[in-house]
């Protein structure tokens, strides 16, 4: 499975990274934007400036899907029916949306609406990229949970993003007790983009299990061989998204410093979490077809 | 529109797979890529046991999933008879056809880095020829012609056991199946 | 043809894609004269552009079928297929619509595994040279004057030393007057095999039965003429996959008119799916007892046809035995066990053939009261050893119901390409000129079933009572594949290891190439000049060149005219007419039945140009069709309707005139006390046969598998992959058609074995190992495996993993020296190694 299928777990993975960051980033500019305008440029610029490129790794990553590269462009010919072809053309969008609030960023009495709007392409580069998935015919995919799951995935990895890209240009510097409460603010958005999905797991397995064969079988995949993979997937996202909050806290009320190696080891347990969820995202997909 | 479609009777198949292997030859596929397929069902309990085969290759459906789905416009209904077509030259390789289609029809070539599927024969058809499965069949098990005709011939039966519900797509297929491919 | 342009230009893609050759070594493109290689791109483009011609190519298998088959050649370049759409089709006048394989024909005539050069074993040396490393040493390419030296050099050595005698050719059949059969005996003559292969034990039987010169396969109904059949009972015949064509398709049309299907097999097969009223599984070597156990309930419960009895046949009851023969050896006896005290009861039978006594009655009620019925058999029931009583008590019991000689009724073998049309050839080729050469030592001829062991052991039976020693010192192998083919290959490869020199002339290295010291590159058929092949009695078709020669490749004709330069033989002699001539005399003979089915006619007009066209002597004729028109059709196909003057059921006129038109038997009627038969039997010297049909359970049938622990029997069964070992490398093939062992899922359950579990399945001959396919479609106990795998050993463990059912039939001679291919005894286990589905497997590719 992850011989083939690698380029899409990377480019789902990084491109939510990306866009999730993003998000997270226009609303921690935004709540800081008024009370304390150095930290909403000082904390963000960076963050701002590292989107694009991991945005870019991320198509980067998604060419090595296609069987003819070279014909990537054509992927938008038929926006008019074709999810992957509006995924291809938001995510475009999203990434020179991103250049222009880079750009526009730099200064910092921009106004927000800029962000919001790039935001919105990505949250709809997002809903295309779920709804790739949901038309096929794969039961496990043709369903709510897939967009749930990827826009869960978008906050916490946007989350998980965000924190380390702020970790690593704060470097040890106090940081005012609005740009902590901020912080706290987007942890809190993004243990609920975490338990979410995680509420409708249940849901989602009576679904599988009251459908069809195909369906079924990706129930008996995900309560079978998938369960520890599912299970270690909780785990370490439930703890990489709780150590950030914990460190937050803790730190908003004392030094107010973000430590590195928490946030660091916080954020790489979120990461390998998403990644083995999307791993078991893929791998339990059965299709409904002949046989 | 027309629709084009196949009818297949189930009933004196033999699976002899000559459909396929004639749609191999024709198409040029190497092993690995079946345009069109002939599936084997099979049950009961010695001394009553069951059997049956499917042959089966794009339904051209009423509302296909791939056209749908492909972003390149590289599927595409005919206007004319309602053919599934697939124009090499616009595809990309990005494998959603064969995500799409609950029949299995598309087939991603390695080798060419790009899909592939039945198209009907559509030279031949042009041509005022048969396809080449229906021609080859041996049983005189498939025929092909305007699915409404077929319909009223052989009445509508594209749900068996063994293949999706014909709601998702809407298959051009009927057939005549045995006692125990019936839903 | 102009349109054919268009097609072409629209194809363009598909076609470059295939001129493209992406996955290299699996398929391969033929350019005028320089074999298979790639051709690029633009070389495609150029292809695409031009407009091809369809020819018909030859499809020449021994597959039981026989079916138009047409190749599309752009520039030498064969692009596609297809079959017969030379008339609209319709069910009594069928187009003849060829199979999987012949449509795979491209895939193995261009195969990137053909044979290319020829090539000699590394060690090789005169007298052998490291003989134990046959089959594994490795290849070197010679040129073919070393090839044709070699040859020559050896077929010197060994005559001078061993004498003519120590030359085998083992290819027989109807392949024994071919080419270099006809150089050994111009050469003084050589050991040859005999014994039939296919027919199982029906062609003594039914000759001596019915005073017909054959074999039974052309007795019974035509298609037509099964249509009055009111039950159709298929004992051991599955058409579906064994007469490819149109045989199935002509049982629908009888069905359609309303007949019932019966059908007798251990597997629930094809033909038992789609024509089957009723499937009754029946133990292989078997059917004897259910044959004579439906005989003791149409005796008991006066269901016989006693006129026809009275009129028809000899030997029934105490009352109409011939002269001099025991009255009390009479067959109504014998099934009541007067004499013998065995009652040969449903009960009795029930035990041994498997099936219900309950089933058996019915099945007995029905077939008795219901006419016309008509019993066809396969080859199968009858390919067992010692097995000539169950032709017979198959015959007996049509006879005992008079379901003989009215339409629609029969008792006969209707297999291969008599299946569904039995009847004298409507169209049927002329000779092709060539003086038969005659064998001097022509007494020397082993059977099938000792060739090997007189080989390894230097003796062989003449006849009854009568050995004689034989040193073999060369085997020569051609056209059939024998190695693979005949029973007992395991004692096969050890003689072959065993003689001094081994040569092979095939299209591939198969499993007799792989085994000898010489291997010789031959041409197919789509590269010869070309031929006409019959089929069912109704066509005939003429094939024409495909593509030039492969490589280096030439025809076995070519190679033994050069050997025969060599050795000094006369070139007439082995060589005397002219390719072209030979064809020619073959078309120009051709003849076709009158409407009114009083004579023949010639089918052929011929001018003087055609004659020259095609290189040949020859006076122009007249007859039924231009040659030009046979030729682009390639096939004449006799015009057909119910009701015409050319339907065809056997023994019409005996039936009407049982004393004015006798048979040709010693009674003149159907024997059913048969001395000849008897006596016949015995004279062979390999096992006795009592004059009525009797159970004598076969060696290594089901009784001898419980006495020894192999406890399941194996039946052999023509696959739809193959005909017989031919087509077996095309992958394509092997794909659709995946050497599954089947087994029954109760079987398999006990030994714990699982679908697609690789098993080892051992007789008391040999070991093969195989991927289950566990199924309910077969007999719990019985077994079964595809014919015709290319061996291919793995000589540390000591199991063949094709799954060749040579390696596991015994070398045994019974009977009439048929092969018993059927009767044979396996055990089954779990294998605790993994084996990669054969489509996976490595061409053998040398050069």
């Amino acid at each position: 499975m992850f011989a083939e299928e690698w380029p899409l777990m990377m480019f789902t993975l990084i491109s939510q990274l990306a866009i999730g960051s993003f998000i997270m980033l226009v609303l921690i500019r935004s709540m800081l934007a008024k009370k304390d305008a150095l930290s909403a440029q000082r904390l963000t610029s960076f963050g701002f400036l590292a989107v694009g490129p991991i945005m870019a790794l991320a198509l980067f990553f998604s060419l090595f899907h296609l069987g003819t590269p070279m014909g990537a462009y054509r992927s938008i010919l038929n926006l008019s029916s074709s999810w992957l072809s509006r995924e291809i053309l938001t995510a475009g969008l999203f990434f020179v949306l991103w250049f222009a609030t880079y750009k526009a960023y730099q200064k910092e009495n921009a106004g927000n609406a800029l962000g919001w709007i790039t935001s919105l392409v990505g949250l709809l580069t997002i809903f295309s990229m779920a709804s790739i998935y949901s038309s096929s015919i794969r039961p496990a995919w043709s369903n709510a949970h897939t967009f749930i799951a990827f826009f869960g995935a978008t906050l916490v990895l946007g989350y998980a993003g965000t924190m380390a890209l702020i970790g690593h240009i704060v470097k040890g510097q106090t940081l005012s007790a609005e740009a902590m409460a901020a912080l706290k603010k987007v942890g809190y958005a993004a243990a609920v983009a975490l338990i979410i999905p995680l509420i409708y797991l249940p849901v989602y397995f009576g679904n599988l299990n009251s459908g069809d064969a195909a369906a079924q079988a990706s129930s008996m995949l995900l309560s079978g061989s998938y369960l520890i993979p599912l299970v270690l997937r909780w785990v370490l996202s439930l703890i990489g998204v709780m150590m950030l909050i914990n460190v937050i806290v803790k730190q908003s009320k004392g030094a107010k410093t973000l430590p590195a190696n928490s946030i660091l080891l916080a954020v790489a347990l979120i990461l390998v979490g998403e990644f083995i969820g999307r791993y078991v995202f893929y791998a339990s997909a059965v299709s409904i077809m002949i046989g | 529109m027309a629709q084009l479609g196949f009818y297949y009777d189930m009933t004196i198949c033999t699976s002899c797979k000559v459909c396929q292997i004639a749609c191999s030859d024709k198409n040029d596929l190497e092993v690995g890529t079946l345009f069109r397929k002939v599936h084997n069902f099979e049950g009961g309990k010695f001394p009553k046991p069951w059997a049956y085969n499917l042959s089966m290759a794009c339904n051209h459906c009423a509302e296909p999933k791939c056209t749908k789905n492909c972003p390149t416009g590289a599927l595409y209904k005919r206007e004319k008879d309602g053919i599934v077509m697939f124009d090499e030259e616009k595809c990309i390789g990005c494998k959603l056809c064969t995500w799409s289609c609950p029949y299995g029809a598309p087939k991603y070539i390695e080798s060419k880095g790009k899909s592939g599927k039945c198209n009907f024969c559509v030279d031949l058809i042009d041509a005022g020829e048969q396809p080449a499965c229906v021609d080859a069949c041996q049983m005189r098990a498939l025929e092909f012609g305007d699915i409404e005709e077929l319909r009223k011939k052989y009445g509508n039966t594209a749900d068996i056991k063994g293949l999706p519900e014909s709601g998702i797509t809407h298959p051009s297929i009927t057939i005549t199946p045995n006692k125990e491919a019936m839903k | 043809m102009a349109n054919l342009v268009d097609k072409a230009i629209t194809h363009k893609l598909s076609r470059r894609s295939f001129l493209g050759l992406s996955a290299g070594a699996v398929a391969a493109v033929a350019l005028p004269g320089c074999g298979l290689q790639k051709v690029d791109a633009e070389k495609a483009a150029e292809l695409s552009q031009k407009e091809g011609e369809w020819i018909t190519a030859a499809c020449w298998h021994n597959c039981g079928g026989r079916c138009l088959n047409k190749a599309y050649v752009v520039d030498g370049v064969v692009l596609r297929q297809k079959t017969d759409d030379t008339h609209p089709d319709s069910p009594d006048f069928p187009q003849q619509r060829g199979c999987a394989r012949g449509r795979s024909h491209r895939k193995m005539v261009l195969g990137a595994d053909r044979l290319k050069y020829p090539m000699k074993r590394k060690n090789w040396e005169p007298g052998g040279g490291k003989k134990e490393l046959r089959g594994k040493d490795e290849w070197v390419r010679i040129t073919w004057d070393e090839a044709l030296d070699i040859m020559a050099s050896e077929l010197k050595r060994v005559k001078e030393k061993y004498g003519n005698a120590g030359f085998f050719a083992p290819a027989g059949g109807s392949g024994g007057g071919m080419e270099p059969q006809r150089l050994l005996n111009a050469y003084g003559g050589c050991t040859e095999r005999w014994g039939n292969v296919s027919w199982g034990s029906w062609p003594d039987v039914y000759s001596t039965v019915t005073g017909l010169p054959n074999n039974g396969a052309s007795s019974g109904n035509d298609r037509f003429r099964l249509r009055d059949s009111k039950l159709i009972i298929l004992w051991g015949a599955n058409p579906a996959q064994s007469s490819q064509g149109l045989p199935t398709y002509n049982y629908l049309q009888a069905k359609k008119a309303g007949a019932k299907f019966i059908v007798i097999d251990p597997l629930y097969t094809e033909s038992a799916r789609t024509l089957g009223d009723e499937w009754i599984p029946v133990r292989p070597a078997t059917d004897t007892t259910l044959l004579l156990g439906m005989a003791h309930h149409i005796i008991t419960n006066n269901l016989l046809d006693q006129k026809f009895l009275d009129n028809c046949t000899i030997g029934f009851d105490a009352d109409h035995m011939p002269e001099g023969a025991d009255p009390k050896e009479n067959f109504k006896d014998y099934v009541l066990g007067t004499y013998d005290g065995t009652p040969k009861t449903a009960e009795w039978a029930s035990k041994i053939c498997g099936v219900s006594a309950e089933i058996i009655q019915k099945f007995a009620q029905e077939y008795a009261t219901t006419k016309p019925a008509a019993i066809i058999s396969g080859g199968a029931p009858a390919r067992i050893n010692n097995g000539e009583h169950l032709p017979h008590a198959m015959m007996t019991l049509a006879y005992m119901t008079g379901n003989v000689g009215i339409p629609g009724a029969g008792v006969s073998p209707n297999m291969h390409n008599s299946a569904t049309n039995a009847g004298p050839a409507l169209v049927q080729p002329g000779g092709n000129g060539i003086p038969k050469v005659n064998n001097p030592i022509a007494q020397n001829r082993i059977n099938s079933g000792e060739m090997w062991d007189a080989v390894l052991n230097g003796q062989f039976t003449e006849s009854k009572g009568k050995k004689i020693d034989v040193n073999i010192q060369m085997i020569w192998n051609w056209f059939s594949h024998t190695l693979n083919q005949r029973a007992g290959a395991t004692r096969g490869i050890e003689a072959h290891k065993k003689v001094e020199f081994a040569v092979a002339q095939n299209l591939f290295l198969t499993t007799d190439a792989r085994y000898s010291d010489l291997v010789l590159p031959v041409t197919s058929q789509w590269e010869r000049l070309g031929g006409l092949l019959t089929g069912n009695r109704e066509i005939l078709i003429y094939h024409t060149q495909v593509i030039k020669p492969l490589f280096e490749a030439k025809s076995d004709m070519w190679i033994v005219t050069e050997i025969a330069k060599r050795l000094g033989v006369d070139t007439k002699i082995v060589n005397p007419i002219s390719e072209e001539q030979q064809l020619y005399n073959a078309i120009a003979g051709a003849k076709v039945i009158k409407a009114d089915g009083s004579d023949y006619e010639k089918l052929v007009t011929m001018t003087a140009e055609d004659i020259q066209e095609l290189g040949a002597k020859g006076t122009p004729q007249t007859g039924r069709i231009s040659y030009q028109e046979f030729k682009e059709k390639g096939i004449y196909q006799v015009p057909r309707s119910r009701g015409d003057k050319l339907e065809f059921t056997s023994f019409e006129d005996f039936l009407a005139d049982p004393v004015g038109k006798k048979l040709a038997t010693p009674s003149g009627k159907f024997e059913i006390y048969c001395d000849s038969l008897s006596k016949k039997i015995e004279k062979i010297g390999f096992s006795t046969k009592s004059p009525i049909p009797k159970y004598d359970p076969p060696l290594e049938g089901y009784e001898d598998g419980l006495k020894d622990g192999y406890n399941f029997q194996i039946v052999t069964i023509h696959y739809y992959r193959r005909s017989h070992s031919t087509l077996d490398n095309v992958p394509w093939l092997r794909e659709a058609f995946p050497q599954e062992f089947w087994m029954n899922a109760s079987d398999a359950a006990n030994l714990g074995i699982k679908n697609n579990d690789i098993v080892k399945v051992t007789s008391r001959h040999g070991t093969v190992i195989r991927p289950a396919y566990v199924t309910e479609r077969i007999m719990p106990g019985v077994v079964a495996l595809g014919e015709g795998a290319w061996v291919e050993m793995d000589e540390q463990a000591g199991v063949d993993k094709a799954g060749s059912t040579g390696i596991l039939n015994g070398h045994i001679a019974t009977g009439q020296g048929h092969s018993g291919y059927n009767s044979c005894n396996v055990k089954v286990e779990k294998y605790d190694k993994p084996l990669e589905p054969d489509v996976k497997w490595p061409q053998r590719i040398i050069f």
